[in-house]
């Protein structure tokens, strides 16, 4: 957990910092632990898979804490110490909470219940992450957050990280393929359309809190430009899920992009409050 | 580093399980070949259950692929007896094993119980 004083800080201020996480893991990703299905794809996804879902949360981690975490000046050294005990912090919770629940159990945590652990872990981090920053009061938490200046790469991380939020809910169920079999090419086309519209309205045209820095008299292109960007950001998000829960699988090309179009509805809301909401 | 010694020992705590569960899945890589399902079963003691008798079973998967809607036949047979019942498991993951039963009206004890895995699908 990062922090701009160069002092360690007390037990009591670490254990409210864990406290924060350990909230935002749980409220982010609680329908998740609910879910079916993503209990079955912990029993059939692939050793290589999970280290790659592995690898891209730490990287999203990273992310994170490097452009929109807790405090704007953490040392390189520092980001990755806080996503190493982000990550960890969710592994734990997502042992505790599955165990809990009776979905594993002592026999079975190390062998067909581990991909359980590690798919509902890491998105229980990136909860944890968002959640330490998110959810944070009190004057000197609060000092620190507005001095970040927003750069391409920050903005991209928050949208990501604000799509991976929702589209996590929502790619694990049987839904998205049943939608993607059904829909026809325009229909499809027409998602796309409503996507990007949602994303220009949202960042541009309805004042939400955190809109300020997005604005629309800059004209049409720049518009177009950030309604761009976050409806790409919640594409690829909506792929990279996909993929990792193993949904393009035994299927078309023409069926796995229009789940990912599919999908990429819910990820522009995400991706949108991201940019917006999370600092 | 502005760290205490409760986050130090949370980071060293997490980077020791992070890197556990990275060296478990790479064994598991290196380790787990392409064979499909392998399911056998196998047969523990019957129980009395009402008017009927209750027969647990042990499904064991030594394939390398998990085995989805798993259906299984059991006949109980001889000294009389001739009965059919079946068991559906929603899945039966890889290297793994899952407990069932099935029912009869007779004693399995006395007669022949014996399996047959009707099919299951590749997820």
């Amino acid at each position: 957990m990062n922090r701009q004083d160069r002092r360690p800080p007390s037990t009591a201020d670490s254990l409210r910092e864990y406290g924060r996480g350990i909230a935002g893991g749980f409220l982010f990703s609680l329908p998740l632990l609910y879910t079916s299905e993503v209990w079955s794809t912990g029993l059939t996804t692939t050793p290589v898979r999970l280290l790659a879902g592995l690898v891209g949360s730490f990287v999203l981690l990273c992310g994170y804490n490097a452009y929109a975490g807790l405090r704007y000046d953490s040392r390189p050294s520092e980001v990755l110490i806080d996503s190493v005990e982000e990550l960890g912090i969710g592994l734990v919770l997502s042992v505790a909470i599955l165990a809990l629940l009776g979905r594993i159990s002592v026999a079975s945590v190390l062998d067909e219940g581990l991909g359980t652990v590690v798919i509902e872990g890491l998105l229980i981090a990136i909860g944890v992450s968002v959640g330490t920053a998110q959810l944070a009061g009190g004057e000197e938490d609060q000092g620190t957050r507005h001095s970040r200046q927003p750069t391409l790469t920050s903005e991209i991380i928050l949208a990501l990280c604000g799509a991976i939020l929702i589209v996590a809910n929502v790619a694990p169920t049987d839904e998205v393929l049943v939608l993607a079999a059904g829909m026809s090419v325009w229909q499809l086309l027409g998602t796309m359309a409503i996507s990007v519209v949602l994303a220009a309205t949202l960042l541009y045209f309805s004042d939400f809190a955190g809109s300020g820095r997005f604005d629309h008299s800059r004209g049409h292109v720049h518009v177009l430009h950030g309604a761009a960007l976050t409806y790409a950001a919640a594409l690829v998000c909506s792929a990279a899920i996909l993929w990792f829960f193993g949904r393009f699988q035994n299927h078309a090309l023409e069926i796995a992009l229009a789940q990912c179009v599919i999908l990429a509805l819910p990820g522009t809301l995400g991706a949108s409050a991201g940019r917006l909401l999370l600092k | 580093m502005n760290k205490n010694t409760l986050e130090w020992t949370v980071f060293a705590g997490s980077l020791v399980l992070i890197l556990f569960v990275a060296g478990t899945l790479l064994y598991s890589h290196f380790t787990t070949g392409q064979q499909p399902p392998s399911i056998t079963v196998t047969f523990g003691e019957p129980v009395r259950s009402g008017d009927a008798y209750a027969l647990p079973m042990e499904i064991r998967n030594e394939g390398d692929v998990t085995a989805e809607d798993v259906r299984i036949e059991v006949v109980l047979s001889g000294a009389g007896l001739h009965e059919r019942s079946e068991a559906v498991l929603a899945i039966v993951p890889y290297h793994s094993r899952r407990r069932a039963w099935v029912t009869f009206m007779g004693d399995p004890a006395r007669g022949t119980v014996r399996s047959r895995v009707l099919g299951y699908q590749e997820p």
